[in-house]
């Protein structure tokens, strides 16, 4: 999440219109036939198992993402303090992914839960930006008028924000706010308030495209019939308008998730989401920058990075697949 | 490893500077023997040349130059190049400061019944503009940190000792009573009562002279008007601050600052990485660090034993040592805090602060450094193992909580990581520890507020005079009148009502340092019975420098290369 | 044309007060207690009381708010009563933690900022639109796949792992270039241009990396798209050459989305470029805000969040002009 880009580049290659729900029959067929689709599939659905099954998988390991090593067998006590030595710093049968530095901690432990709060808190918030961006932008196409106009100054206004600045600020009040909830257990709060944060400021662009989408059903001729028989608002958004956005909204929540999977590390990098000893990705990053340590023990960094990498990639390759099965206009095609 | 510029302890406001005239320990760099791992380590001393610009990396700009509105070691570390104070506390590397005579011409005459004290000021003393320094700028100096509205870091230690409590500083307050000028060169303090370490408290920052007619108040940052051997050439916020020779500085009234460089500027905000990797590589010889620790990365202490580094390397004790304090309030039950700190790996938590070599298990808070030194009494295993056994044994029968919390400041991972070391080792005692990050900015306020976490690290660097074990048992477990209110000193709460009653009585004892330091000691020793709190960690800093300087010293209270000594090859 | 550019300015200026109004009650609401951050560690409750009075926070929200906005239009008075000091126009405050006017602070930080944004756009823009258009023109080939695959790369990789990366090879290993010096920061300085580039090598790779892959996909399917429109295909019928079909039509009329994005991207970026400066340790707006977003030094955060929010929205202003101004299909009224 570079300060503008996330915030300010439209989901590039939006389908342009999507009209019915055939389609989706026929874009699952073309995504079958795409080998990078599929394969991308298929580490998308690794990843999601390696997650779920964090708790077997530390058990078959023997370890678990908490505990410490400290002594003078697994860290360096004087020469370089904290350091873990050959033994524990790579792969072994007895650490699979080896040691941190400083705390000892098992690497492949803590990756594994890190797997499930960076995914958890990447789905969680997509789904708020997109139920808030669909109804919001379904609303102001549909209705238009006053209430176009207070929705559309609403997302001028969001997107004239500068995101990262903000979240920044936001996400320690939430936190502190949450912590005296009765709802604040473990590393419930710090998911939460990076679900809010990111959801509430990922709605805007999904909103705006939306409201395009509908503003130009709306005129189209079928809609026009439908009204002329007095149909009720809500049958109608029901029963044409999310059919007909059902597409591009897809499409925009399959970006969205790598994209909110690269803001978690980035905002649990700068020390503002997710907190050791929560693990995280984006915490193991933050915690591969401190005192440098990622300069004397590389492994240390190239372990979430290759994890965040391989899972972005992938759902990258996934949303391309499904925007281009959804458009037929598509330039890959 | 450590980040902040201000230190991160709560001690730094008070500590003040003390001094042996002379400046150098016997040996030079070379003197470490194997037998001590933690002997002072000086850089090339012996220098007398003067000349050169020394350039002093720092991650982040001076909080404040205002010696009135200061509670910075950083600050009072430059501070000795362009205030002085009444009396000084000149550094020794691996000692405690020693109060030495500044502007007055010795540390200060008692009145019979110890109520006041009187200073003379030396002849020839001037300020940079050519101006002769009299007592009455001095007063003004003091009355201004009483002004708490404007001067929101004024150093307090002073000022408490003083017979006015209700001042409001000059803006407000006109003339401050408890302190006299009878003439230019005389100035007497009024006490609410005696207080033997009264020239520890004139070496601090209050007592450093400002011309009333150049007081620009919070302003005043900008271009203090020097006292001292350098004044401020120019100094643009949060990039650089060039200090050049005060010509009406006079040596021969200053046998404390030996002032070799002709100038000193200050690049004040590189990057940690950048400094320790610029001071390792020796890429600008004429380069030290006031960050603390030496702006070291944990993953630079390899390189340290290279022999072209080993050769630049300052080191020494600090007055520091961190300690876990209970809140004896919410933990109430002195053997279940005992068995706690028999369950804790110190070790783990040396690790956290970077090994042996920037720390050494401490098993107390006061130090054989301090006079009337006293042994410890502890069951802490002195190699800072954890006593698991015993640990458990102790708990037998007792209630134990189910939960506890720890508060961290989220300034620095070590902070951190000290809970999650705890955490493993309160779980053997099937315990479970909650991790509780607090704001830095407002860690010491939430301590001393509702929300005091039932544990919380802390750490003390012993008070305005460190060779006196008072400044850091008051201050540690010090007096409570109704065992209800503390204030912002006495972190684990502790009351008892026998300890707080001699401590009280000891406060306004007179007596020589030695005596009344063994009571001290005594009176600590018994509150350790009851476990208010575990020392774990006395913190040694080591800091590359340039290999063109010389005579660099760690500062005992600084906490890095003491700048009133340090010289430069041309 | 003018009715049009007040029209935007009222818009952008009640924006701007939008903005201020919503960051100034989020730190007036939020955990940090900037009293007891100024007030320091020997601290008394006492004393906290006093530094809130100095800091002009024991004034009802409304007040401050007033007071604080009042510094855009005239000089003011900032400091404990008695004590006051001023603060020229445009005074944004002073800091709650060093008494450093905003302003000055301000004007010390953008110089790094700038320094990261030019040469990052430059290198993003050539790297992006150049290779955006080869692949675009080599639609299928090798070289199209190549560049096509090399961008989902690109695209998935985050800044906190492509940062630490280039330190751990260049610095680290390689040792062929420093940590970022904060002496230098500008090309006009003493240490010369050359030195200038070397020093903020690292932090442009990071952004246009990135940014680089996310321009190459907009540019090739933007050109894709035009080269099959109606005008493109008329003009090859009448047997121009390739060449300047490419680029006396396709590009002028393919390039027009990427230069919103462009417009857009500069915009957020000159607000701070926050993930670099703080990899990087470089002391420009976005490190200067981390810092003073969790230090509570509201003047700061105000500032910069306003500033960031204002290069935006001016972005978005001119980019409509540039819009106008190169497609020829577009009429601003």
């Amino acid at each position: 999440m570079s300060t503008a880009a996330t915030a300010t580049a439209p989901p590039e290659g939006a389908p342009k219109l999507v009209t019915g729900r055939s389609l989706l029959g026929t874009a699952w067929m073309r995504i079958r036939r795409s080998k990078i689709a599929m394969v991308s599939l298929a580490i998308v659905i690794l990843m999601v198992l390696f997650a779920l099954l964090a708790p077997v998988l530390t058990a078959i390991e023997g370890q678990n993402p908490d505990a410490t090593n400290t002594g003078p067998d697994v860290l360096d006590a004087f020469e370089n303090p904290g350091l873990p030595l050959p033994g524990y710093m790579f792969p072994s049968a007895e650490h699979w992914l080896g040691v941190e530095p400083g705390l000892g901690r098992d690497l492949f432990a803590r990756l594994a839960y890190g797997a499930q709060v960076s995914l958890i808190i990447a789905l969680l918030s997509t789904i708020v930006s997109v139920i808030l961006g669909t109804v919001l932008g379904a609303a102001a196409g549909y209705f238009g008028g006053k209430i176009d106009s207070v929705i559309s100054r609403l997302i001028d206004l969001f997107l004239a924000f500068p995101h990262l600045l903000l979240v920044l600020s936001i996400a320690p009040i939430l936190q502190s706010r949450l912590k005296d909830s009765p709802l604040a257990q473990g590393s419930f709060v710090p998911i939460t308030s990076l679900v809010v944060v990111l959801g509430f400021f990922g709605w805007a662009y999904l909103a705006r495209i939306v409201r395009g989408q509908v503003l130009s059903i709306r005129e189209q001729e079928y809609i026009e019939a439908a009204r002329s028989f007095g149909t009720s608002h809500l049958s109608m958004i029901l029963k044409q308008i999310i059919p007909n956005v059902a597409g591009v909204v897809l499409v925009y929540a399959t970006m969205m998730i790598p994209t909110n999977i690269t803001a978690e590390a980035a905002l649990s990098f700068l020390g503002v989401g997710v907190k050791d000893p929560t693990p995280s990705w984006g915490q193991m990053l933050n915690a591969a920058q401190q005192g440098n340590w990622y300069l004397n023990d590389p492994w240390f960094l190239a372990v979430p990075s290759i994890a965040l990498i391989i899972t972005v990639l992938a759902f990258n390759l996934l949303g391309d697949a499904v925007r281009d099965a959804l458009d037929p206009k598509s330039s890959r095609n | 490893m450590r980040a902040s510029a201000t230190i991160g302890s709560i001690a730094i406001l008070a500590l003040a500077l003390a001094g042996c005239s002379g400046g150098s320990t016997a040996n030079g760099g070379s003197s470490t023997s194997k037998a001590d791992p933690y002997a002072p380590l000086i850089v090339k001393d012996g220098f007398k040349d003067k000349g050169g610009n020394v350039n002093v990396l720092m991650s982040a700009d001076f909080a404040t130059l205002d010696p009135g509105n200061s509670n910075y070691v950083q600050t009072a570390n430059v501070g000795q190049l362009y205030y002085r104070t009444l009396t000084m506390a000149k550094e020794t590397a691996g000692q405690p400061p020693k109060i030495v005579p500044d502007l007055a011409t010795d540390t200060g005459k008692a009145s019979a019944d110890g109520m006041s004290w009187t200073y003379t000021l030396k002849k020839g003393v001037k300020f940079e503009d050519g101006s002769p320094i009299t007592s009455k700028d001095i007063k003004y100096g003091i009355e201004r940190t009483y002004a708490r509205d404007v001067y929101t870091q004024a150093p307090q230690e002073l000022d408490s000792a003083l017979a006015d409590d209700g001042y409001k500083g000059p803006y407000q307050g006109g003339d401050l009573k408890s302190v006299e000028t009878p003439d230019d060169s005389t100035i007497v303090f009024h006490l609410k009562q005696p207080n033997p370490d009264f020239p520890a408290l004139a070496s601090r920052s209050n007592s450093a002279p400002v011309p009333q007619a150049k007081d620009t108040k919070l302003d005043y940052t900008n271009h203090p008007v020097s006292s001292g051997p350098y004044k401020v050439k120019s100094y643009e916020r949060g990039r650089q601050l060039v200090l050049e020779r005060n010509p009406n500085w006079d040596a021969s009234t200053d046998p404390n600052r030996s002032a070799l460089p002709d100038s000193f500027t200050f690049s004040l905000s590189t990057s940690q990485s950048t400094i320790s990797q610029q001071l390792i590589s020796n890429s600008d010889p004429t380069a030290i660090t006031l960050d603390s620790n030496g702006a070291l990365q944990a993953s630079d202490t390899a390189k340290l034993n290279d022999a072209d580094v080993k050769s630049r390397l300052a080191g020494g004790f600090l007055g520091c040592i961190d300690i876990i304090a209970f809140n004896t309030q919410s933990v109430k039950d002195p053997d279940v805090r005992k068995a706690l700190s028999l369950a804790m790996d110190r070790n783990a938590m040396q690790v956290q602060y970077g090994g042996q070599r920037f720390g050494q298990i401490a098993q107390s808070q006061l130090t054989d450094k301090m006079a009337g030194y006293q042994a410890p009494v502890t069951d802490l295993d002195p190699s800072g193992k954890p006593k698991l056994d015993e640990a458990k044994k102790l708990l037998q029968g007792k209630t134990v909580p189910k939960t506890l919390s720890y508060g961290y400041a989220n300034s620095a991972p070590r902070y951190k990581n000290i809970g999650t070391v705890l955490q493993q080792n309160f779980k053997e005692l099937g315990i479970d520890l909650q991790l509780q990050p607090i704001p830095a900015a407002n860690y010491y306020t939430t301590l001393a507020g509702d929300n005091m976490p039932d544990i919380a690290r802390s750490g003390w660097c012993g008070g305005a005079d460190s060779s006196s074990a008072r400044f850091t048992v008051d201050p540690g477990v010090g007096p409570s009148i109704d065992g209800k209110t503390w204030g912002f000193s006495n972190i684990p709460r502790f009351y008892d009502t026998t300890l707080s009653k001699e401590m009280f009585d000891l406060r306004s004892q007179n007596g020589s340092k030695d005596e009344l330091g063994k009571k001290w000691f005594d009176v600590y020793n018994k509150a350790m019975e009851q476990t208010p709190l575990v020392p774990f960690v006395h913190s040694y800093t080591l800091s590359v420098v340039g290999s063109k300087i010389h005579n660099a010293q760690v500062g005992y209270f600084f906490g890095s290369i003491d700048l009133s000594e340090v010289g430069v090859e041309k | 044309m003018i009715a049009f550019l007040l029209r935007r300015l009222g818009a952008m200026l009640l924006l701007l007060i939008v903005v201020s109004f919503i960051t100034f009650s989020l730190f007036h609401f939020g955990p940090a207690d900037p009293a007891s951050a100024a007030c320091g560690q020997e601290c008394t409750p006492d004393r906290v009381e006093q530094a809130r009075i100095a800091l002009g926070l024991d004034k009802p929200f409304f007040v401050q708010y007033l007071t604080y906005m009042s510094g855009f239009i005239m000089p003011r008075m900032i400091g404990a009563p008695g004590a006051e000091s001023a603060c020229a126009w445009p005074c944004l405050g002073k800091s709650f933690q060093t008494n450093e006017n905003v302003t000055d602070m301000i004007a010390n930080a953008l110089p790094f900022t700038l320094s990261i944004a030019i040469g990052a756009v430059v290198l993003w823009t050539i790297a992006g639109v150049g290779l955006g258009l080869l692949a675009a023109m080599r639609k299928g080939k090798a070289a199209d796949r190549i560049i096509v695959g090399g961008a989902s790369v690109g695209v998935s990789l985050p800044i906190p792992v492509t940062g630490l990366v280039l330190l751990l090879v260049f610095v680290g290993i390689l040792h062929v270039l420093p940590f970022t010096s904060n002496s230098i920061n500008s090309p006009f300085g003493a240490a010369g241009p050359w030195a200038w580039v070397l020093n903020y090598l690292l932090p442009w790779l990071a952004i246009a990396i990135l940014f680089s892959a996310q321009y190459i996909r907009v540019t090739r399917s933007n050109m894709i798209e035009t080269f099959n429109e109606d005008f493109m295909r008329t003009a090859r019928a009448k047997g121009l050459a390739r060449r300047s079909i490419v680029f006396k039509h396709g590009v002028r009329a393919g390039i027009t989305p990427v230069v919103t994005m462009l417009g857009m991207d500069i915009g957020g970026l000159l607000g701070g470029a926050v993930l670099t400066e703080q990899i990087f340790s470089v002391p420009g707006l976005g490190f200067t805000a981390v810092h003073a977003a969790t230090s509570g030094d509201l003047p700061v955060t105000m500032a910069i969040t306003m500033l960031a929010a204002f290069f935006i929205i001016v972005a978005s202003v001119v980019v409509d002009l540039v819009y106008a101004a190169i497609d020829p299909r577009v009429r601003i009224n």
